[in-house]
Formats: structure tokens, sequence, C-alpha cells
């Protein structure tokens, strides 16, 4: 009953994302590199006023104003007027500038580092198709949802990751998240086809309920938000670091995290992130509690799985407290969540495979 | 920018369920050191430790971290493997004992699991009771007057209008707008002649946030339920045979301290008929994996006298009284009987075996302690222990053993193995030592001391030494069925439902205010002032006050855009 050639269909899509992703990786990683080069040249060309008519850094110049009219100008630009009366229509309202700040692009408007980035983008792209392709090829093979064991669950998690990616590249720009995520993801699906890689099949009975269906549902939506928070927080973590140094003035004028947005915007989206997926994940262990009384005749047995699961969300629960308490904000709040994220992890591999619980639902060992 | 939060804070405190223990504790911890308090004192000093936010995460942090050493180390409940627990402490010679006296081997029902989960019931209890209190007096509050220095809000904007604007319809104006946005709204005019329009929204955010905390408090309450009054246990039922719920019957059991015994329902459950269907097809990756089990069952409630029957499935659990049970794995039970030299029945029935591999090999034991006599005509025990395959192969590859080819009888053979002598102590029927008894050879003419049967021709093997003989008859399957009873599930599922609604309320409501200022200006023209507040992060607070702006501003005549 199991449609083997839409199944080997399916294992195609997935390592054709792989691969598609690694060289999104690449566009990515050269994008940081040519782009780094340029803002060298520039603040070279900042540095050397008088005397020295250096066509290159001149050229390099004017493309940074041209690359980067969308949103560019450091400093002065994000200071909003209070006073409106010089403004001439109300409509202008909306062309106030944000008090984000904008950052300089990462590709620093280096031609080569523009064309990597648009391969980047396309790739991304691409990549993700063939993602969801494979995800639904597999689901389509089985008959049932393309989350019936760890394999799976990781297959779709990761598209789910990459999803919010995509979202976030379109609605604004987050092209500078794009190395971490391809990156990341394609040592996930390496992860996945390589170690947690099951044939597809069909379910044992415990599995068949529609509770099953929501559960692991949720969890995977929750997988794909954790990591993609996950990373902004590690990245907010770095960049704050970053801050604090150029504010003692020691920072490299050349460091990658000039181009990373701000640490006050990376732990927002890190926290908007978390805030959308705890509801969600609160969601899971209780769709799972129901699941389990359907199945074994109680909502709550403190297997391992559930107690991992528990134990992630309170740690999530005590990020959200911290954030909201002053003081707590910040540094110490960002630890907590990557916790929550070991937590997460912790169930997810080492807990579902080795173990022993009720939730066989791993199936790796076969 | 901190005095903005402040002020924010002092005002909205009566009426926010925000975190300001801060400041109380401080004070609290102030007066900790000295020692001079008295007995009342020192109560309310611990009373409000207990009742803080930070008391209640840091028991919650700490429930999360009584409860790993549970995940990691074997437990001993219903619905675990209790043998794994033994095993552990055989294999840890010193650690073992010394865990096991500090209840590590129960962990959710030690006392310090129990005691931190107390603490936190009774510190959300106590925290959250007189917060939703205050909030409902708060609701019912207007908002506060708008300040007066609007250009110290986090977002503000003016403007100036020229001669023919009016004061008045201008506050109306405001007043319209911050309605229009489900504002609740205040109006106002002060001393210097300034009118002022103050809206507040938002507040089921403190409704869903304190929803959410009373709902943690009922899944606690209902697990203090569940642990008292709730039992679970296991029970096989072969095909053909009745159980029925009185006394005490169930093979591994988890009792409340609130349940009596003599009080449980007496409903009787017969089982039928037992289903099971795997994957048949050879080439399938997953041949011989489940597929479908279904107990047929026929049940008969407390107090009544009529006969119900119905299909129990693993996820199609069967409520009977309250109790419900569900189907939660199965067997084989090979029908034997055996006979004395005489050729007396000596034992006859379904024996359950338990299977060894996912082809459902099984094996299984039986002791006859009665009857039988040994060559001396000397009373002895006899010990049956054998392997049951459900689908044995046409010719036993003797490299393999003996292996079952499918997990549904459809060439069934017993193995069977005959001991005598000491069997040790007879604590069951269905267990027995064989260490110091004697194996008996039932197969000689190959020189063998194991034999198969079938349920055909070789149905019968007649033991050495007049013993008697062994006949196998049939095969009967069996169900194990778990029986629960727990009279929390109402209201933990009611205070699930309260947790994910209120979650979401309280992630996904921002609670803000929106004050419009308009004063009087020189030359007959007035100023106009925007401003907006937020209780937390507010990415969208921004937006909210520009759109309030633009609807108070008039395009500006000939102004094109
Ligand atoms: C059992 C564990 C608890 C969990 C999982 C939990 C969860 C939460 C969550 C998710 C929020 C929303 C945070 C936000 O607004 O960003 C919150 C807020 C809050 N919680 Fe808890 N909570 C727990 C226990 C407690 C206890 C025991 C107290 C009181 C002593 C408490 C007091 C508060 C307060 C005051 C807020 C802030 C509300 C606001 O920002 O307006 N929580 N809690």
């Amino acid at each position: 009953m199991i449609n083997e050639s839409l199944a080997r269909f399916s294992n195609y899509a997935v390592y054709g994302a792989m691969f598609v992703y690694f060289i999104a990786f690449f566009a990515y990683t050269a994008e940081w590199v040519f782009g780094r080069k340029s803002s060298f040249v520039v603040a070279a060309a900042g540095q050397s006023t008088a005397g020295q008519t250096a066509e290159v850094p001149a050229q390099a110049e004017a493309l940074v104003a041209a690359g980067a009219a969308g949103g560019a100008g450091t400093g002065t630009a994000d200071v909003v007027p209070d006073d409106l009366s010089g403004l001439d229509d109300l409509g202008d309202f909306d062309d106030l500038p944000d008090l984000d700040d904008p950052n300089p692009a990462i590709d620093g408007g280096n031609l080569r580092a523009i064309t990597a980035g648009g391969i980047a983008v396309s790739t991304t792209v691409l990549g993700f198709a063939l993602h969801v392709l494979g995800v639904v090829c597999r689901g389509l093979a089985a008959h049932r949802v393309p989350w019936g064991n760890l394999y799976e669950f990781t297959v779709a998690g990761s598209a789910v990751a990459m999803a919010i990616y995509v979202g976030l590249l379109f609605r604004k720009n987050a092209r500078w998240l794009g190395v971490f995520v391809t990156g990341t993801i394609v040592a996930i699906l390496g992860l996945a086809v390589e170690v947690l890689y099951r044939d597809a099949e069909q379910l044992v009975p415990a599995l068949h309920s529609p509770w099953l269906v929501v559960h692991v549902a949720a969890a995977v939506l929750c997988s794909g938000a954790f990591t993609v928070a996950t990373l902004s927080t590690i990245l907010y973590l770095f960049k704050s670091r970053y801050e604090t140094r150029a504010k003692l003035g020691v920072a490299s004028p050349t460091s990658m995290w000039r181009r990373v947005p701000s640490a006050m915007k990376l732990d927002l989206v890190a926290y908007r992130i978390l805030a959308f997926s705890f509801p969600i994940w609160t969601f899971t262990v209780i769709a799972g509690s129901i699941w389990a009384e359907r199945a074994w005749g109680r909502y709550w047995g403190w297997d391992p799985t559930e107690t991992w699961a528990f134990i992630t969300w309170v740690v999530y629960a005590a990020y959200l407290h911290a954030r909201a308490t002053r003081g707590w904000k910040g540094r110490n709040a960002s630890i907590v969540a990557l916790v929550g994220y070991g937590c997460f992890i912790f169930n997810y591999f080492v807990v579902s495979i080795f173990v022993n619980g009720l939730h066989s639902y791993a199936n790796v060992k076969g | 920018m901190a005095s903005q939060t402040d002020e924010m804070d002092m005002d909205a405190g009566s009426l926010s369920t925000a975190p300001r223990e801060d400041h109380a504790d401080t004070t609290a911890a102030d007066t900790v050191t000295l020692p001079r308090l008295s007995f009342a004192e020192w109560l309310r000093w611990a009373w409000r430790q207990l009742t803080s936010m930070r008391v209640a995460l840091i028991l919650l942090f700490l429930l999360s971290l009584a409860a790993i050493p549970g995940s990691l180390l074997p437990q001993r409940s219903a619905n675990t493997d209790a043998t794994l627990v033994t095993a552990w402490l055989a294999k840890h010679k010193t650690l073992g004992p010394l865990l096991d006296r500090l209840q590590f081997f129960t962990v959710y029902k030690s006392v310090w699991f129990s005691s931190i989960y107390l603490l936190l019931f009774i510190s959300l209890i106590g925290c959250i009771l007189p917060r939703s209190w205050q909030h409902y007096k708060a609701m019912r509050k207007p908002p506060p007057a708008a300040p007066r220095n609007l250009a110290r809000m986090p977002v503000h904007y003016g403007w100036g209008e020229g001669a023919g604007a009016s004061m008045e319809s201008k506050l109306d104006a405001a007043e319209a707008a911050l309605k229009k946005k489900r504002f609740r709204v205040v109006r106002g005019t002060d001393a210097n002649g300034s009118g002022w329009v103050s809206g507040e929204k938002g507040y089921l955010r403190e409704v869903g946030n304190l929803v959410f905390h009373l709902s943690l408090v009922g899944i606690l309450a209902g697990f203090a339920i569940k642990g008292f009054y709730g039992y679970q246990g296991k029970v096989l039922v072969t095909e053909g045979e009745t159980f029925h719920n009185i006394g005490l019957k169930y093979d591994d059991q988890d009792l409340g301290g609130g349940v009596d015994v003599d009080k449980l329902p007496a409903f009787s459950l017969k089982l039928n008929t037992f289903t099971a269907t795997y994957e048949a097809k050879t080439s399938a990756k997953d041949f011989g994996q489940p597929r479908d089990f279904t107990a047929d069952v026929t049940y008969t409630p407390a107090g009544s006298t009529k006969q119900k029957q119905r299909a129990v499935k693993t996820n199609d659990p069967i409520s009977i009284n309250g109790v419900s049970l569900y189907l939660i794995s199965h067997g084989y039970a090979p029908e034997i009987t055996v006979r004395d030299k005489d050729g007396k029945v000596r034992y006859s029935g379904p024996v359950k075996y338990f299977d060894v591999d996912s082809m459902f090999k099984s094996t299984g034991m039986l002791r006859v302690a009665d009857g039988i006599k040994d060559k001396d005509g000397k009373p002895t025990q006899l010990g049956v222990y054998g392997t049951f395959l459900p689908t044995a192969p046409d010719t036993m590859d003797p490299a393999l053993g003996p292996v079952s080819l499918f997990p549904q009888a459809i060439n069934p053979k017993l193995i069977l193995n005959v001991f005598t002598g000491d069997l040790g102590p007879s604590t069951s029927v269905w267990r027995f030592d064989t260490t110091k008894a004697t194996q008996q050879t039932l197969d000689p003419a190959n020189g063998r001391t194991a034999i198969q049967l079938d349920t055909d021709k070789n149905k019968t093997v007649q033991l050495p030494d007049g013993l008697g003989s062994i006949t196998f008859d049939g095969v009967k399957q069996y169900a194990q069925f778990d029986i629960n009873h727990d009279p929390s599930k109402l209201l933990v599922f009611v205070s699930a439902v309260g947790i994910v609604g209120g979650l979401i309320l309280s992630l996904g409501i921002r609670r803000r205010r929106v004050f419009v200022r308009v004063k009087p200006a020189e030359q007959d023209a007035i100023r106009v002032e925007v401003a907006g507040l937020a209780r937390a992060e507010d990415e969208r607070l921004r937006d909210e006050v520009r759109g309030v702006g633009r609807s108070l501003r008039p395009a500006k005549v000939g102004a094109q855009k």
C-alpha cells in the first residue's frame, strides 16, 4: 500500500533540497565575505581624508549608496521628529523612519556580494520548494500525514524553520539570517537522512489517532520555530557582545557583526517567535496528553518523553517571565531560552532514541 | 525612559498582574535581617515570599529539576516495567539502596517531589486569587487622566492648527477615533484650559493572564485528585474468560490513598474474541507489523443485569461505571491439558504466554503440583516450559532454533520442555525454578529433551517414566487491559482549555494607552498632541498612535501626495 516510487521521489527531493541549500549556504557566505571587503574599503576611504585620489574606494562608496538606498544611512536619520507641523500631509506619517535602526546591508554594496545574495535567495527558495515537495510526497506515498517517525518529523520540522525564514525574507530584510539558517538546516537534514532515516511505512495501531495528527503537527511547528528563535538568540548574544565592545571602542570596524541587526532587534525577533510558539507548545503537550489518554488510559504518566516536554515547557515559561521582569531581560533571559531549546533537543534525540518509554515513536533502530 | 514606565506602573499597578515584586521583595528582605520579628510578622513575611512570582518561578524550576531523575532512572509504577528497578538495584550495589531510600525510584510520589508541588500550588493560589480580585475591580474603573507632559511619552507627535480649528470638535474627533479603535475612553479639562482624551485598551490581556494562571491551579488540583482518588491496574483476559471487578484482581496496581478497595464498581467483562491483523504482504518492508487490534467484549455494568457488547480497539477504550478499560497489549494462550499416568486430568486450560519477538514467538510456564507421581510412585511437581510459535516453518532450521514467521496463528506449534523434582518455592503456578529440577527427555527417538507439538496429529506427548501425558489442545488469545479510574479528567481538561485560551489572550493582546491633548495656542489656533504608552514591549504602539494622529489631522489644503 506504500507507493514506493513516490517514496523514492520524496527521498530524491530531500536530497535535492539539501544540495540546493548547500549552494545557498555558500552563496550567503560569499555575500558576507565580498560585502566585508567592500565595507572595509569604505571604512578605509572614510579614514583616508585628504589627497588620496583612490578610484576604487570612491566607486565602492557610490555603490554603497546605491545598494543601501532601501533603508541604509546609520546614525542620525533614525530620530523621529516630534513636531509634525512641518509635514505637508499626514500620509507622511508612514514615511517617518522607524526606530529599528537600519544596518549596513550585508552585501555592503559590493557588486559581487549583491550577485551572491541574489543567488542565495533564489537557491533558498528553490531548495524550500524541493523540501516541501519531499515532505508532501512522503505523505502521499504512505497515505498519511508525513510525520510518523523521527526522520519525517525532522524533515518536516526543518521545512517549518525554512518557511519561517522565507517568510521573514519576503516581509522584511532578513538576509542576515540566511547563512545561519541554511547551514543549520543542511546539518539537520544530513542528520535526518544519515542517522534517522526510515523507509515510508504505515503506522502501528497506537499511532492511529487524529490526535497524532494535531499533536505531532504542533510539535513540528514548534521545532521549526524554536530553531529559528534559537539562531536569533545566539546571534543576539554575539551582537550584544560586539555592541559592548563597540561602545568601549575596541571592536573591529570590519567585524561581520556590524552588518547584523542591532542586539535589541535580534532579541525582539527571538521573543516574538517564542511568544508565538509558546501557546503552540502548550497545545502540543495538551494534545499529547489527550492522545495518551485515548491510547494508554492516562493523560499523564511521567513517561520520559512527557517529562521532558514538561521541562521544556517550564523553561520557556521561565523565559517569558524573565522577559516580563525588569532587570532580567537580555542576556540572562536569552540564556534561559537556550536552555529551553537544549531541553527540547534532548527530548527529541536522546530521550526518544535512548531512554525507554512508551513513546515508541522514534523507531530509529528499527 | 525609566520614569515613564514607572509612571505607567504606578497608576497601572492596581490593575495589572505585572511583576512588581522587585520592590516588595527588597522591602521585605530588609526586614528579614531583624531577628526580632514576632511570629505573626514572620508568618506574614513567609507568606509574602511564598506568593511572590520569583519564588513561584523558583519552585517551578525546582519541579522540573526534580522531574529529571524520574525520566532517567527506572521507576516503580503501574505503567513501567518494575523489574527494571530490581535489575538496576542489582547492578548498583552501593548507590542503589541509597537512592531507593531517597525515593528515587518512585520520584513522582516522593516526599520531595510532592512538597515542591504543594508549595507551588499554595504559591499560585496566594498570588493569583488576590490579583484576580484586584483586576476585577480595576476593570470597572475608567482609565486614568492624561499626563500633563505628553512629550515624555515613548511615542509622541504634535502639530499646530491654524484659525478655525475648534478645541471641542478636535476632542470629539479624538474621542470618536479612540472609541472606534475599541479604546475605553475618558475625557477631561485641565485648569489651564487644555482638554484631553485618555484611552486604554487590552484589558483582556490581564484577563487571559489570570485565566492562564488560575487554570494552572486547576491542573495541579486535578493531579492531586488523581493521585488520591484514582487507581489503575492491568488485567489479562483470555478469550472466553470473564473478568469481575471485585476486590482487587489486578496484576499491577497503583491505588490512591483515598480509594476504598471494597467499593470498586462491580462490573464484569467477558472477552469473546480477540482479532489482530498484521501486514501480510511478504514484500512489504513492514511485513508482520501490527495493523489493527480488536477485542470483542460483552460486559455488564455494576447495578445492571443487561449485557452489552462492544468492540474495543487500541485508541478506542471502553468506559464502564466511570472506569476506563484500554486495550494495551495482547498475547497467545496455548490450551494445555496435563494428565497423570491414569489419564486423570490434572490441569486443563489456556496458559498465558508472553511474546519475545515481533513475530510473537512466545514463552510461558505452568506448574502442576497435585497428583503427579514419579517413577517410584512419590509425589512430585511437574513444570512445563513451552515456546509457542504462531506460524512455525514446515521444517525447522537447527541453526536458527525455533522461529516464528508471522505473528498470526497460522501454523501454531508448541515446543515443550518438562521438568520434575524441586521446582522452587511455589509462589505461583505460572512460575518455577529449574536450577534444582531434572529435565525429562521427551523425544528419545531423536535424543532430544524438547518436543514439538501441533494441534493436529502430534498433539499429545507421553511423558517418560509413567509421569503422564501433555496435550496441546488449541490456541486462544488474551487481551491485556489497562484499568483506570481517574476522577480528575474533566477538571484537567477544562483547565487545559483555559491554559491555552488564557495564553493566547495574554501573549497576543497588548495593553496600551493613547492620549490626545488639545491646547489653546497663540493666534486663535490650537496645538494637538498625540502620545502613547504601552505596558510591556509593544511593537505596534507607534502604528496605533500614528493611526490616531492621522485621523485627527486634516490634510493641508493644496498639498498633494
Ligand atoms: C506554574 C508556572 C507558571 C507559568 C508557566 C507561568 C506563565 C506565565 C506566562 C506565559 C506569562 C506571560 C508573560 C508575558 O506577558 O510576557 C506570565 C506572566 C506573569 N505571571 Fe506567570 N506563570 C507561572 C506561575 C506564576 C506564578 C506562581 C505567579 C505569581 C506569583 C505568576 C505571575 C505572573 C505575572 C505577574 C505575570 C506578568 C503579567 C503581565 O506581564 O502582565 N506566574 N506567566
